[in-house]
C-alpha cells in the first residue's frame, strides 16, 4: 500500500463525519425552527394586548367566527374598550369567574360560554 | 254472571261481563259507574273494593286491542304536528298503560301553586293534599319504594351525581314501573284483571261504550248513561254517582257530545271543556352535553336498579329557579354519545386551557327532555260533524306550542351550562334556536291533560277541588284531564294519587 493510498483512506471518514455533522445541524435547525415556519401567523392587530391573554388563539378564532355569524352588529372597538377597562383591574380568570357567577353568558353556534370570552374570541376572529 | 267457588278463604273469582250479551234495553242500577278501564278507572275500582258501594266499570274495549274499537278514537289534528288521535291512545282494558313507558315522578310542590308569571296556574290545593296518596299510587304502579329525590341512596349504589355549581338546576330521579318478565311497565288491564274479578262489589263490562251522559231535566244531576256496543246492542246504566275516567281526550268528547239537555255539553257552561289540552313535548335532541372528565354515573343514561327500584336521573330546575326566572318545568335526560364538530372542539379546548382542566378524556352526549308547556285555552279539542261507528261525533285537535315555551327551556339549558362550567365539570351546546328547528325534532309524550281542568271557580274550571263537575251533583272526572297545570313529571303516578284521593271522597258521599 502506497503513502498516497493511505492519505486517500484517511480523508474519506473525515468527509463522512463532516457530512454527518452538517446533516445533524440541519435536522436540529429544522426540528426547532420548522414549527415556527408552519405555525399560523396572526397579523398584528389593535387588540394584540387583549388577544395575548388567550391560551389557544386558533380555537378562539373558530369560536369567534361562530359568534360573529350570529352577532353581525358586533362593535369591535367598543368591545375592546370594555375589555381593556375590565382587565385594568381584574385578570381574565377573575373576569370569567365573574361572568359565570353573574350568569353573563352568551352563545356561539349554540355553545353557552362566558360573555367576556366570546368578546375576546370575536376580536380574535376579526384580527385573523 | 258466572262465578266459581274458591276454597280456603279465597275470594270468589268472577268473570268480566260482555256488554254485547246484555239484554237490549236493560237498565243496570248501581251506586257508582266508572267509565273507562285505564289506570284511573282501575285504580278507583281497586280503591273502593270491599266497600258497601256497588260498582260498575264500563270499558269500551276487550282485554286485547281490536281495530274496530280502536277506530272509535280516530279524529283530525290541525296546527303543530301531533300524534294521530287513534295512535296516541289505546282503547282496551288497561287503556294507555298498555303503551306506557313506565316513567314515574311526583309533581313538585310549585306545580300546585298559583304563579303570577305562569298564566292559568294554581291547583285548588297544595301538593300536601295528595301527598298521603303517593305511596299507595307508587304501589299500584309497582315502582318500588317511594325514594325519588334521595340522591344519596342512588349515588351510594352507582356513583355520585354529576357535580354542578351553585344555581338553578339539580339532579332529580325518575323511578320506573317495575320490569316483570321483560315487560317493563305495569299494564293495568293485564296486571289487575284478576284483582278486579275478585272484587265482590264490582261488575266489569267489556265492549261497553258510553255514548251519552244523560242529565235530569234541570241539568243538575246525572240520571243515566247510554251504553252501546259495536255489535249494535244498547242498554242503560243508572248510577247514583258516575266517574268519567276516559283520559284527557275522550273525557271532553263525552262531555261535549252529551248535549241533549245542555246544548253546549255537560259541564261546559263556561266554554272550558276541551280547552287547555296539553301534552309534554319530548324533543329527542335538544343539546349536547360535554363532560370534561368523561365520567358520568350510569343512571344518567340508562335505567339502573338499586334499593329495590328501577331509576334514572335527569336535570331539573329547582322550585326557586323556576320562580326567580319565571320558567316552566323541564326534565333533561342524558341520551346517546356523540362527537363534537370543529366549533365544539375549539370551545372545549379554549375553556379547558383557560380553566386548567384536563379534557383529554371528555365524552359528549345528546340531551333529551320532557318540557312543561304553558296552559293555552286555544289548544283545544272540539267536536266535528263526522261521526264514528256508534254515532258519536269525532274530535278535532288544534295543537299549539308557543315560542315562549321553547325560550324558557333554552334559558334552563343555559343555566345548566353555567353550573357545569362553575363546577369545572362540563359545558352545553343548545342545538336549536328557531321555532322550525325545535319543531323538526318534536315528539310528544302521549300525556293527555287539562281538558276538564280543576278549579274551585266554575268560570275557570270544569271540575271542583274534589273532581266533581261544576253544576252536576253526582258526576266526577278522574285522571289527568283535570290537571290545571302539568309540570314536567309523567302524569300516571300523579293521576293515580289524585284518583285515590277521589276514592276517599266518594266513600264519604256514600256514608
Amino acid at each position: 500500500m502506497s503513502v498516497a493510498g493511505k492519505a486517500q483512506i484517511a480523508r474519506r471518514p473525515l468527509l463522512k463525519g463532516l457530512a454527518g455533522a452538517a446533516g445533524l445541524a440541519v435536522a436540529g435547525v429544522a426540528f426547532f425552527e420548522a414549527p415556527k415556519l408552519f405555525a399560523p401567523h396572526h397579523p398584528p392587530s389593535p387588540y394584540d394586548d387583549l388577544l395575548a391573554q388567550l391560551p389557544d388563539r386558533d380555537s378562539a378564532i373558530c369560536i369567534g367566527a361562530a359568534y360573529l355569524a350570529d352577532h353581525r352588529t358586533f362593535n369591535e372597538s367598543r368591545a375592546a374598550q370594555d375589555l381593556r377597562r375590565q382587565f385594568a383591574s381584574h385578570s381574565l380568570a377573575a373576569v370569567l369567574e365573574n361572568d359565570l357567577s353573574g350568569a353573563h353568558m352568551a352563545e356561539a353556534h349554540g355553545w353557552v360560554l362566558p360573555e367576556t370570552l366570546l368578546a375576546l374570541c370575536a376580536l380574535a376572529a376579526k384580527a385573523g | 254472571m258466572a262465578g266459581s267457588p274458591a276454597g280456603h278463604g279465597e275470594r270468589i273469582m268472577r268473570v268480566f261481563h260482555d256488554a254485547r250479551s246484555v239484554p237490549a234495553g236493560s237498565i243496570i242500577e248501581t251506586d257508582l259507574a266508572i267509565i273507562g278501564g285505564g289506570p284511573a278507572g282501575i285504580s278507583l275500582a281497586l280503591a273502593l273494593a270491599n266497600t258497601p258501594i256497588s260498582m260498575v266499570l264500563l270499558e269500551s274495549g276487550g282485554t286485547s286491542p281490536d281495530a274496530a274499537t280502536q277506530n272509535l278514537y280516530a279524529g283530525t289534528e290541525t296546527g303543530v304536528r301531533y300524534i294521530p288521535l287513534d295512535a296516541t291512545r289505546l282503547r282496551y282494558l288497561g287503556g294507555c298503560s298498555n303503551h306506557w313507558g313506565g316513567w314515574c315522578r311526583p309533581l313538585d310542590p310549585i306545580d300546585f301553586e298559583t304563579r303570577d308569571w305562569f298564566a292559568h296556574s294554581g291547583w285548588p290545593f297544595p301538593r300536601g293534599e295528595i301527598e298521603p296518596y303517593y305511596k299507595r299510587a307508587q304501589s299500584l304502579v309497582e315502582a318500588g319504594p317511594f325514594i325519588y329525590d334521595e340522591p344519596a341512596r342512588w349515588g351510594k349504589a352507582l356513583g355520585a351525581p354529576l357535580p354542578l355549581g351553585p344555581g338553578g338546576l339539580y339532579t332529580t330521579f325518575f323511578q320506573f314501573s317495575k320490569q316483570r318478565d321483560s315487560v317493563l311497565p305495569t299494564h293495568f288491564g293485564e296486571r289487575y284483571a284478576d284483582d278486579l274479578k275478585r272484587i265482590p262489589n264490582l261488575d266489569v263490562y267489556l265492549h261497553a261504550n258510553v255514548t251519552g251522559l244523560r242529565l235530569t231535566p234541570n241539568a243538575n244531576q246525572l240520571d243515566h248513561l247510554d251504553i252501546a256496543t259495536l255489535s249494535g246492542n244498547r242498554f242503560t246504566v243508572k248510577p247514583k254517582f258516575a266517574v268519567v275516567a276516559t283520559g284527557g281526550i275522550e273525557t271532553p268528547r263525552l262531555l261535549l257530545a252529551s248535549n241533549d239537555i245542555v246544548p253546549v255539553g255537560v259541564g261546559n257552561g263556561n266554554d272550558l271543556v276541551g280547552r287547555f289540552f296539553a301534552d309534554h313535548p319530548i324533543p329527542g335532541q335538544t343539546a349536547t352535553l360535554v363532560v370534561f372528565g368523561g365520567k358520568i354515573a350510569p343512571y344518567y343514561q340508562l335505567i339502573q336498579t338499586a334499593n329495590g327500584a328501577n331509576f334514572r336521573a335527569a336535570f331539573a330546575p329547582t322550585n326557586g329557579y323556576r320562580t326567580s326566572r319565571g320558567v316552566a318545568d323541564s326534565l333533561a335526560t342524558v341520551e346517546g354519545e356523540v362527537q363534537l364538530d370543529s366549533t365544539g372542539q375549539a370551545a372545549v379546548a379554549e375553556i379547558a386551557a383557560l380553566f386548567g382542566i384536563d379534557a383529554s378524556g371528555m365524552r359528549c352526549f345528546t340531551l333529551g327532555c320532557g318540557m312543561e308547556i304553558a296552559p293555552d285555552p286555544d289548544r283545544r279539542l272540539t267536536l266535528t260533524g263526522e261521526k264514528d261507528a256508534l254515532g258519536m261525533p269525532r274530535l278535532k285537535l288544534d295543537m299549539r306550542i308557543s315560542d315562549d315555551d321553547f325560550r324558557q327551556y333554552r334559558n334552563t339549558l343555559k343555566e345548566l351550562s353555567r353550573q357545569l362550567m362553575l363546577a369545572r365539570t362540563g359545558m352545553i351546546r343548545i342545538l336549536h334556536t328557531s321555532r322550525e328547528q325545535w319543531l323538526s325534532v318534536m315528539d310528544w309524550g302521549n300525556h293527555h291533560m287539562g281538558t276538564a281542568r280543576m278549579h274551585n271557580d266554575p268560570r275557570r274550571g270544569v271540575v271542583d277541588a274534589n273532581s266533581k263537575v261544576h253544576g252536576v251533583s253526582n258526576l266526577f272526572v278522574a285522571g289527568s284531564a283535570v290537571f290545571p297545570t302539568y309540570g314536567a313529571s309523567n302524569p300516571t303516578l300523579n293521576l293515580i294519587a289524585l284518583v285515590l284521593r277521589l276514592a276517599d271522597h266518594l266513600k264519604v258521599q256514600f256514608r
